[in-house]
């Protein structure tokens, strides 16, 4: 296997990983959420999986790898949650202001 | 050919047990089966040497709890959940070494001699935290409503605590998983 796809399939393992574990701990409320914080899981796992190993100092091989992609997966996860719910704040912070007061 | 430890002959032997006290209980029945499925399969997995083997039982207790998310409906199942939850914890605690650490620093602090070995920390969390979860089950089987109706107990005034654990396993789960429609 060359090296390009060992460190491939590391990477988007650990996000699958960090995915379902990112279910157990924080689940979605509904189908929409769940499809919405995979994606972002499986694309910002492996995109940031390296750069997470590198910066956390974790060890340079595909274990590492693995490791910092599962991370990363599961922050997206909780972070995608955390985005909305300050997205849906603000705009019920909006909604909520008197409009005479503006 | 791989022989039982006394500890998980016991084990599954209680799973048996609660599995047929718990036999008018399908879901019961279900999770203990399950979960029996996943404890052989961990089990056999470590035994056989094959590579990280908290990770494989991790992955088991991970997709109980999916399981457990997914078709759960009462509140004695959200428990459940949530044990197993901290089943997980262990394990990816077991992966980083959290347990090493932790035995590292009693043997500092003087509190363990070479009495424990971190593996036997996690072993124990682990096997204690399944005994928890079949005794839950038991629970859960024995106060149902069909199998306590009409029972008397002289002497003693157990209905409001019968009520009390009927309400607490027994209701439904607060928040039913994958709602429709948009977050």
């Amino acid at each position: 296997m060359s090296e390009f796809l060992a460190a491939l399939l590391a990477k988007t393992g650990g996000a699958v990983v960090g995915a379902i574990l990112a279910l157990v701990f924080v689940p979605p409320r509904t189908r929409w959420g769940f499809v919405r914080r995979l994606t972002a899981a499986l694309i910002i796992g492996p995109v940031f999986a390296v750069h997470v190993r590198d910066w956390a100092d974790f060890s340079r091989n595909l274990e590492g790898t693995f490791g910092a992609a599962c991370l990363v997966a599961f922050a997206s996860w909780w972070l995608m949650g955390a985005v909305k719910r300050a997205a849906e704040a603000l705009s019920q912070e909006r909604e909520n202001r008197d409009p005479e007061s503006d | 050919m791989i022989t039982l430890h006394p500890e998980q002959a016991a084990l599954l032997g209680a799973a048996l047990f609660v599995g047929v006290v718990a036999r008018r209980l399908p879901r019961a029945v279900l999770w203990v089966v399950l979960g029996g499925v996943s404890f052989v399969l961990s089990t056999a997995w470590a035994r056989y040497d094959m590579p990280y083997p908290p990770w494989f039982t991790g992955m088991c207790d991970a997709f109980f709890c999916i399981g457990l998310h997914h078709y759960g409906k009462q509140k004695w199942e959200s428990r459940l959940y949530n044990l197993f939850q901290l089943s997980v914890l262990l394990s990816i605690g077991q992966l980083i070494g959290f347990f090493r650490n932790v035995v590292e620093l009693a043997e500092f602090l003087g509190l363990n001699e070479g009495v424990i070995e971190p593996h036997q920390v996690y072993v124990i969390g682990l096997e204690t935290i399944n005994w928890l979860a079949l005794f839950l089950i038991l629970a859960a089987a024995v106060v149902t409503p069909e199998r306590l109706h009409g029972r008397v107990y002289p002497g003693r005034d157990t209905a409001p605590r019968i009520r009390w654990a009927q309400r607490a396993l027994h209701a439904q789960r607060a928040s039913p998983p994958w709602a429709e429609g948009p977050e």
